[in-house]
């Protein structure tokens, strides 16, 4: 027995000699069996740990063999091969007792974009740019004066804040607003931007090519850019946010609040805000309600919505911040829920209430210009504006499989907006009151189904509904009187009911296809129905007791169908330098109206039409930059275009349109070229648009009886518009300054035909030059300082008489800021306008505000005191031209307003 | 701080234009270099480098930047040497004429350096005997690993990412199966990490034999190296001298 446990030792021993190594050859080549030299051949394990650890390697030889020696070890998991290019290969090793030699062959495939991208930074970068995310870290960026996130962006290199809140980057609208990577927001992206806390934020990243279906990711080919937020590590609990409270002189309030929650996969934000200083709250509830569609290319993109057909108030405000003009009482609540029950289940939920209340004082002085002949109206307006809305959406996008996914989305919209307007016009009174109502629905189901890694199928449908019912109730009854046939001793005036329904349904379907991963193809094949119904009808009011007007003429009851086929091709590749991407699309769209009352005016019309759209990037030498776009897309009438019996458009503004179906032609080409020269510090911009609506046609206008102006329909005349806008930055680094200059030029081409039947040009030329300088010191003190020209001509002939009115406007302005210690800092801003026209002598005014903010305790509590508009201009006076008329107007404007604000974060 | 903010970012845009090409089998990785210039005094010195690569090709050129040192009075009296920083480094390292060629397929490495006045073209052949250790860590979010070796007269402990399967690393540091981010010997007289690469990225510098030089091989360069430094160490010490240092003696022990 001893000597066969010695025997048994010996195998043992033996055996263990016999495997202290194992050695693994074979070659490497390509797809083509090629040979790959130089490869990396690892032998890879687990650690206890669960990382990857790497036990042995070698490379591939000039003729691609290697051969690759290893002790015997458990833990062996897999051998891999992988050169940079290619894509890595993995064998997984399945170790045979007495086998010490091993072939194994590998055929590595060149890698496609996709391959991941390494980009690694070092810590004190202010900007990192992966692929196509370019993440700026916000410190280095803001100098902690900055309130609203919206501040903060304006402060980033290339970030632009247009006028009406929404963001540019690098001249390519930013569509969403994500943060830590989820779409909470979803295309509201002012709400966030005017809202959200500047301190939140420690990077702001700008993602190009976005797609939100993870499934469709390298298969679309995305021409989408959003922002990601990255919040800072310490706020990220499972309650933080801030709440500001403000009271000023003169029952001046503003409220900001932010409720954020973030526990494990779910974020819940609420956000409250009030003012009545004529901050913008970043909703939509002092504009007309708009449909908030999908404003996605890797879905559709349904545009249907009811029309207003008597629209709602706009308000006419000059060119100076919302601070100056914005005479507000604005209340904002939104909720915002976003969870991911697993990794690719997401569940969102909105609700948004918003409110406001505004106030418009102008005066007006027109010269309407009807060639020889000409008249002026001089206007005394006062209105209020009360629109109420709120949204309630839910998103869920379910995973079905590992490739599908479903995307239900629901929404429900629902506006009431009050609208009164009490006008003098030559000394004649007027009141007009609207009262606006909707309800919107929408049901969108969207399934995608990934069949292999470069085709995926996506299933489109859509039901939407919306319903606008309104009120105008017109008085006193003097104007109206000529419209009745017998004034009643009791008439008072005239009440116009309406309402427009519309109803949309959609259904596509959508293959995308990628392949060598430079080629991407898709095509589209859908149908849509949209259905718009309108009635009207025009009453007297008899001391409340209402009696229809018999005439005919002044009752619709109208529907337009139309029922459009398409089918869309696109397509799309990646050359070395070159984007290319075409999409053409076919369309079978047939058009129907009939109206119940006009019975003659019915048609049944069908329209056969290509829609293509061409975009074209160039990537020159460095980072400059060539894009080209052309699109073509006709426009159709909608119902307004089709009434035939009149109705009221405002208050003095009675229509009657000829029923006629027609089709605008609509060109549309841009060139952008951007320039970037880092080491010069240099970088610009220049754009230009231009734009052709041929055929346009005009509709029969009666104005009523304060006086008649009549523009017959006219046909083929191409209206069109040139844009050039040019900037150029430079980075003074020697003397920490920046500059921008920027240039535009507008021109744009019009005809109109009045009382007779040929056509007159209108030319409108404006043109801005402007000049910023912008101070980077980072220290206690920097300013902002510029100043603009505009000019603003109409070239005019009216029955052969020309006219060529024309205006200027000087703007300049100066920002500073003091940080006086760590604690204390000053903001003062001070703006200097002065206009000059033809109409009215020159007009100047200086606006000036001092903010004061004070730290009571890092990161906690602040105190702000804001004083505004200190030199108190009550009023405004500006001048525009538009095609028949000269304006000039006096605007009244917020007043001195003295707020003193507590914040508290937590 | 702010020129070196500057200087990253620098080095990031110029690349931006890599990313819409589609030249996936080349990349450029940016090192910080610190050595230690005299051994005895701790006086430091700080480079920076770029590694271009091209796997299509199976070649590297790393090209660095060799700033000049000025020996500066500190406050409390003590001297060191100065380095002048300078934001438009990017562009001239990619301009410079220093630099390393190495071919993947074999263990020959060519470079380009300057000896008392004179450009060199240095071949040198060796083959670093890494061995793998099973200790990872994490290195600007990569998981790396490690491995060590002896390569003449120094112990290195070199940090690789398996993940990005290049054979390269900075100067002469070859051979491991992935690209090596950070190395420094066992006294820290010597320390190069990564601190930002682009892959894939393209590049205006061409990846070639270096040219225009006097041939020769390395352990006669070497030779003469070390002779120059011998006359070097005696200026400094000069200099050190007439600013009313105590006199030392510098000894770089260098490798390059």
């Amino acid at each position: 027995m001893p000597f066969k446990k010695i025997l048994m030792l010996i195998l043992i021993l033996q055996s263990n000699f016999l495997f202290s190594q194992i050695v693994i050859k074979g070659t490497v080549t390509d797809i083509n069996r090629k040979t790959i030299p130089s490869a990396s051949i690892m032998a890879v394990a687990t650690s206890t740990s669960g990382k990857m650890i790497v036990l042995g390697y070698t490379f591939s030889d000039n003729e691609g063999k290697y051969t690759l020696k290893l002790k015997p070890s458990d833990s062996i998991v897999a051998i891999s091969a992988n050169l940079l290019g290619f894509n890595k290969k993995v064998h997984t090793l399945n170790i045979i007792n007495n086998v010490n030699l091993y072939d194994v062959h590998f055929e590595l495939e060149e890698a496609a974009l996709s391959l991941q991208t390494f980009t690694v930074k070092a810590e004190n970068l202010d900007r990192i740019v992966r692929k196509d995310t370019t993440t700026f870290k916000v410190k280095f960026f803001i100098d902690s004066t900055e309130r609203i996130l919206e501040d903060v962006l304006k402060k980033i290199p290339g970030i632009v804040i247009k006028e009406d809140g929404s963001i540019e980057y690098k001249n390519k609208p930013i569509e969403r607003i994500l943060v830590e990577g989820d779409d909470v927001f979803r295309t509201e992206t002012k709400l966030p931007s005017k809202n959200l806390h500047a301190d939140l934020v420690e990077e702001v990243q700008i993602i190009d090519r976005y797609s939100d279906n993870p499934l469709l990711k390298d298969i679309v080919n995305s021409d989408r850019q959003v922002i990601n937020l990255n919040f800072k590590q310490g706020k990220k609990k499972a309650l933080f946010g801030n709440i500001g409270l403000g009271g000023g002189v003169t029952n001046r309030y503003e409220i900001t609040s932010n409720l954020i929650s973030f526990i494990g996969k779910t974020k819940a934000f609420i956000i409250a805000s009030a003012n009545n200083i004529g901050n913008d709250i970043g909703s939509n509830a002092n504009r007309e309600l708009d449909i908030n569609h999908l404003r996605s290319n890797d879905y559709f993109n349904p545009t249907a919505r009811a029309a207003s057909l008597v629209p709602i108030l706009s308000i006419n405000a000059p060119a100076l911040s919302p601070r100056r003009t914005n005479i507000n009482e604005a209340w904002l609540t939104s909720f915002h829920f976003l969870t991911r029950p697993t990794k690719d289940w997401i569940l969102k939920a909105t609700a948004v209430h918003t409110q406001d209340n505004l106030l418009q004082i102008q005066q007006s002085n027109s010269q309407v210009l009807l060639g020889i002949s000409s008249f002026l109206i001089k206007d005394n307006n006062q209105s209020s504006f009360k629109p109420r809305y709120q949204n309630f959406h839910i998103e869920n996008m379910i995973p079905l499989s590992k490739d599908a996914n479903l995307l239900i989305v629901n929404e429900y919209r629902q506006g009431q907006t009050q609208a009164n307007t009490n006008i003098d016009i030559n000394e004649r009174n007027i009141s007009q009151q609207l009262n606006n109502q909707s309800a919107y629905w929408r049901n969108v189901l969207v399934y995608t189904q990934k069949l292999t890694d470069s085709l995926a199928i996506v299933l489109n449908a859509a039901w939407l509904s919306d319903h606008k019912p309104q009120t105008l109730l017109l008085r006193p009854k003097d104007n109206y009187s000529s419209l009745i046939q017998s004034t009643s001793p009791t008439f008072l005036g005239i009440e116009q009911q309406a309402w427009v329904k519309t109803q949309y349904a959609i259904v596509e379907a959508n293959l995308k296809k990628v392949w060598k991963a430079n080629y991407k193809f898709n095509i589209k094949i859908g149908g849509s129905l949209q259905r718009d119904s309108t009635q009207t009808w025009i009453w007297a009011d008899n001391l409340g007791e209402k009696q229809l007007l018999q005439d005919i003429n002044f009752q619709n009851n109208a529907i337009y169908q139309q029922t459009d086929w398409w089918a869309t091709v696109g397509y799309h590749q990646n050359f070395e330098k070159v984007r290319l991407s075409i999409t053409t699309s076919f369309h079978n769209l047939n058009t129907v109206f009939t109206d119940k009352i006009h019975t003659n005016d019915a048609f049944n019309q069908n329209w056969v039409y290509l829609s293509p759209r061409l975009i074209v990037d160039w990537n020159l030498k460095g980072n400059d930059k060539i894009n080209f776009s052309y699109q073509y897309n006709p426009r159709f009438m909608d119902i307004q275009n089709l009434l035939g019996g009149y109705y009221f458009r405002s208050y003095r503004a009675l229509q009657r349109n000829e029923v006629q179906p027609f089709q605008i032609n609509s060109h549309f080409a841009t060139l952008n070229y951007r320039f970037e020269r880092v080491l010069k510090k240099i970088e610009g911009n220049i754009f230009f648009s231009y734009s052709n609506n041929a055929n346009t046609q005009m509709s029969r206008l009666q104005f009523t009886p304060f006086y008649t102006l009549t523009e017959l329909t006219n046909t083929n005349k191409n209206f069109e518009s040139y844009f050039v806008n040019a900037e150029i930055m430079r980075l003074l680094n020697a003397i920490n300054l920046s500059v921008k200059l920027t240039s535009q030029q507008f021109l744009n081409i019009s005809y109109n035909s009045i009382g007779r039947n040929d056509f007159e040009r209108v030319q409108n030329i404006s043109t801005t030059q402007a000049i910023q300088v912008v101070s980077l010191f980072k220290q206690a003190f920097n300013f902002t300082i510029g100043g603009s020209w505009s000019f603003n001509q109409q070239k005019t002939q009216t029955n052969g008489v020309g006219t060529n009115p024309t205006f200027h406007q000087w703007q300049s302005w100066l920002k500073t800021t003091w940080k006086l210690n760590p604690k204390l800092s000053i903001t003062t801003n001070k703006e200097y306008n002065l206009f000059q026209s033809d109409l009215s002598s020159s007009n100047n005014n200086i606006f000036m505000d001092i903010s004061l903010q004070y730290q009571i305790k890092p990161s906690k509590s602040m105190l702000y005191i804001d004083f505004y508009n200190i030199f108190n201009n009550q009023e405004y006076q500006f001048s525009s031209v538009s095609a028949n008329q000269m304006n000039t107007q006096i605007y009244r404007l917020l007043p001195r307003i003295l707020l003193a604000k507590f914040e508290y974060r937590f | 701080m702010k020129k070196q903010i500057f200087f990253y970012l620098i080095f990031i845009i110029t690349n931006l234009k890599s990313i819409a090409q589609n030249n996936l089998k080349q990349g450029m990785v940016l090192y910080r270099e610190q050595f230690v210039l005299d051994t005895i005094n701790k006086i430091e010195s700080e480079h920076k480098g770029i590694l271009y690569f091209n796997t299509d090709s199976l070649h590297s050129l790393y090209k660095w930047r060799l700033s000049s040192p000025s020996i500066v009075k500190n406050d409390d009296g003590s001297l060191t040497t100065a380095f002048k920083k300078d934001s438009n480094q990017i562009k001239k390292i990619s301009e410079s004429r220093f630099q390393i060629y190495k071919n993947y397929l074999n263990n020959v490495s060519v470079l380009k350096l300057t000896l008392a006045g004179e450009w060199y073209i240095v071949s040198d052949t060796y083959d670093i005997k890494w061995e793998l250790l099973d200790e990872t860590k994490m290195f600007k979010g990569m998981q790396v690993q490690k491995a060590v070796a002896n390569f003449r007269g120094r112990s290195y402990t070199a940090w690789f990412n398996p993940a990005i399967p290049i054979p390269d690393g900075p100067w002469k540091y070859r051979g491991l199966p992935g690209l090596i981010v950070e190395i420094y010997d066992e006294k820290k007289h010597i320390r190069i990490e990564m601190e930002a690469m682009q892959i894939p990225a393209s590049f205006n510098v061409t990846i070639k034999v270096p040219k225009k030089g006097i041939p020769i091989i390395y352990p006669l360069y070497a030779k003469q190296y070390q002779e120059l430094m011998n006359i070097e160490a005696k200026m400094y010490e000069a200099q050190f001298k007439q600013m009313g240092g105590d006199g030392v003696i510098l000894r770089n022990e260098i490798e390059r």
